[in-house]
């Protein structure tokens, strides 16, 4: 009996722990295209950025951030150059870096589970580690994330691949995205993201 | 299990070290050429974006301002991003449109995580060292005061055996009902079994200007307030102003550090002007120190204290003596009274048993002298914790009527089957930790005129923890039961050692205070 609580209580901290850290946000870049804070620095490409056109999150092009004109702002989205009008943005969402979030969910679950060591003081250790834990998640897990307007030409310029613009002379047909090893989301099987992003 | 324990704590260190070095942030600074002497030198690495499309991501670099360049070793990268490594680059300023550098550094939310796991880590050492903190209580009762609810019993502290099931009065003293509807919520707060068999009211009539006060043989008796408390005085010194009022504000001192069972006197005075029957009230709880010993009697019997039940279940008199005789090595309040010479004689003992309900009991004293009154409680030093003490004048004696409750709510869902338990005598209601339950009762319709007292049968099964059947240790067992006395010098030391903590730790791990 005191066992199969115990399971009950604990198996409530993770589920708990786990709706609480639903809070985090996630980039939507494919997974494995942000560099991590350590490779950041080394990173040639652009931002990933999401334009907000006013529709629906899905229905927003989002990319590689190539380049930011006075009158236009081009992404490479599924291996082709996207150029939209920077009248038509309303925000752009950029980021830069993929969060450590995933670290700190996982200390946290790990300290929430641990919490059974704590006998009754377990009622407050636990709510204490899920609202810590979560709280320090979603902050964590936003810190890759930007958001910028459209008139601040010089934010988006500083991080697009080509902060000066199109390169003279450049053919936009030829450029290539990043290639990075994504998983498919419906056969499971590896592959590689098509063309670039 | 002491050492799974701390297992669990270095796991969690390990964790944390772990995902320490995941939790990063990185400081982004871009910088035009013309500043190119405001670089970030802490940055290893400076991207240098040029005009064609290209970039140099360079490490060990630096700048020259005479010579307008600025050199590394590096990687650069066409407008496609191919790579070419070259080990030397120089990038004279002028191709630059922009400079970039990265400062990775440790997350500042991982402080918080850092002091989370700082006390989590310190709780499970804390509770592998000291498994007999971290628990709850005996069953307990929550009653409204008018304003919000109040804990205002326990039930049955004493009865840790099916053949030691036995009733339990409570005053519900604080208790102030807005209605005939009169709620009540039980719980079960600790690693327990708790068998309820009936909880009952107890309604007695109050009288004008007085209240209705039981005695520890559970007569009731009509109670008016008698003289004030002139001067309580004890080893610390004078103490009135505690014992004054049933405020919360409690009288309680230190256990002896050699021994547990040594004792202490509170002397009382009171005013003169009481004459006829009079009593004493006396609202109080015990400390920490007799579920201490307890546990520590169990934690001694380790893998043996289910036989230990079974014997008192066979009828063991030697188990019911063993029991029996810690529980006198202890004491309850002896409440003494001088006789004509002097001496000090015992007119009646308070042994209600508890640490979590504060409660109050009527003691009757002998007929008293003209003028002053003068009361002694002799009493285990640190084990009791009294709140009020007052002089009663008695009024007639009354026999309350019982009241079964009416209804049950089980997560505000009537439970016809434990209201069925509750009001057959022959049957139990069995609850386990966690466990909540409203029960009921309709009051009489002259309700506020009315004295309540909590009226609670069963027993309640106390669930062996791990830790201590690590300390199992027959020979202390038996030490322990066959000499209580010097059981109590034995473990004087090493409670005194933790006593201000264990106090603190007890009260702090609860969500609900007296």
């Amino acid at each position: 009996m005191c066992a199969r609580d115990r399971i009950i209580r604990s198996r409530w901290s993770v589920v708990l722990a786990a709706v609480a850290l639903a809070g985090c946000a996630h980039p939507p870049s494919p997974a494995g295209w942000l560099p991590g804070p350590r490779d950041a620095p080394t990173d040639a490409f652009g931002a990933w950025v999401r334009l907000d056109l006013g529709g629906t999150k899905a229905a927003n092009p989002s990319g590689e951030l190539l380049v930011a004109e006075t009158d236009s702002i081009w992404i490479l989205s599924q291996g082709r150059v996207n150029g939209r009008a920077l009248a038509s943005v309303q925000r752009v969402e950029m980021w830069t870096y993929a969060p450590t979030s995933d670290g700190l969910v996982g200390w946290t679950l790990l300290g929430v589970l641990s919490t059974v060591s704590h006998g009754y003081y377990l009622a407050l250790s636990a709510p204490a580690w899920i609202l810590v834990g979560a709280v320090a998640s979603a902050v964590e897990s936003r810190t890759g994330r930007e958001f910028l307007v459209p008139s601040d030409l010089d934010g988006l310029r500083a991080r697009a691949r080509f902060p000066s613009g199109w390169p003279p002379d450049f053919d936009r047909r030829t450029i290539a995205g990043k290639r990075v090893e994504v998983r498919a989301p419906h056969d499971g099987r590896l592959d590689a993201w098509p063309g670039g992003p | 299990m002491a050492m799974a324990r701390a297992c669990t704590g270095l796991l969690l260190l390990a964790g944390t070290m772990l995902f320490t070095g995941c939790a990063r942030r990185v400081g982004r600074e871009f910088v035009e050429p013309a500043q190119a002497s405001t670089l970030d030198h802490e940055s290893p690495y400076l991207k240098a974006h040029l005009r064609d499309g290209e970039l140099c991501i360079l490490a060990n670099w630096s700048v020259d301002e005479a010579a307008r360049t600025v050199r590394g070793h590096g990687i650069r990268f066409d407008a496609a991003r191919s790579s070419s490594r070259i080990l030397d680059v120089l990038v004279p300023l002028d191709s630059v449109v922009l400079f970039e550098t990265n400062v990775v550094r440790l997350s500042p939310t991982i402080t918080s995580l850092a002091v989370v796991t700082g006390a989590s880590v310190s709780l499970t050492i804390y509770c592998a060292l000291n498994p007999k903190a971290c628990f709850g209580s005996c069953p307990t009762f929550y009653v409204s005061d008018g304003e919000r609810e109040v804990l205002q019993a326990e039930g049955f502290s004493g009865s840790v055996a099916p053949v030691l099931e036995a009733s339990d009065i409570d005053a519900l003293y604080r208790a102030r009902p807005g209605s005939r509807r009169l709620d009540v919520r039980m719980t079960n707060e600790a690693l327990e079994t708790h068998v309820v068999r009936t909880v009952d009211l107890l309604v007695a009539p109050r009288p004008e200007g007085g209240r209705v006060l039981v005695t520890s043989d559970g007569t009731f008796w009509e109670a008016f307030e008698g003289p004030p408390l002139e001067r309580a005085s004890a080893s610390e010194g004078d103490c009135t102003a505690q014992l004054a009022a049933f405020d919360g504000v409690e009288r309680w001192s230190s256990t002896d550090s050699t021994d547990l069972a040594a004792r202490e006197a509170v002397d009382l005075e009171f005013g003169p002007g009481c004459s006829g029957p009079a009593g004493l009230r006396l609202a109080c709880r015990q400390t920490f120190v007799s579920t201490s010993v307890f546990y520590q009697s169990l934690a001694y019997l380790g893998t043996h204290a289910g036989d230990w039940i079974a014997e008192l279940e066979r009828g063991s008199t030697l188990a019911r003596e063993r029991i029996g005789a810690m529980q006198r090595a202890l004491g309850g309040i002896e409440v003494l009274v001088p006789d004509s010479t002097g001496s000090w004689n015992e007119a009646a003992r308070v042994d209600e048993m508890g640490p979590i309900a504060t409660d109050v009991h009527l003691v009757l004293l002998p007929p008293l002298p003209a003028g002053a009154t003068r009361v002694r409680l002799r009493l285990a030093r640190g084990a009791w914790r009294l709140d009020n003490v007052a002089l009663v004048r008695l009024g007639r004696r009354v026999q309350p009527f019982d009241l079964a409750p009416a209804a049950v709510h089980r997560d505000g869902i009537p439970d016809a089957d434990a209201l069925a338990r509750l009001t057959d005598r022959t049957r139990t209601l069995t609850t386990s930790p966690g466990d909540t339950y409203v029960l009921t009762y309709v009051l009489p319709a002259d309700f506020e005129r009315q004295e309540l007292f909590l009226a609670s049968r069963g027993y309640y099964l106390e669930w062996m923890r791990k830790e201590w059947v690590a300390q199992e240790d027959p020979v202390r067992a038996v030490a322990f039961f066959a000499d209580p006395h010097a059981a109590l010098r034995a473990m004087a030391p090493e409670f005194k050692r933790g006593e201000a903590s264990l106090e603190t730790q007890f009260w702090g791990s609860r969500y609900v205070r007296p």
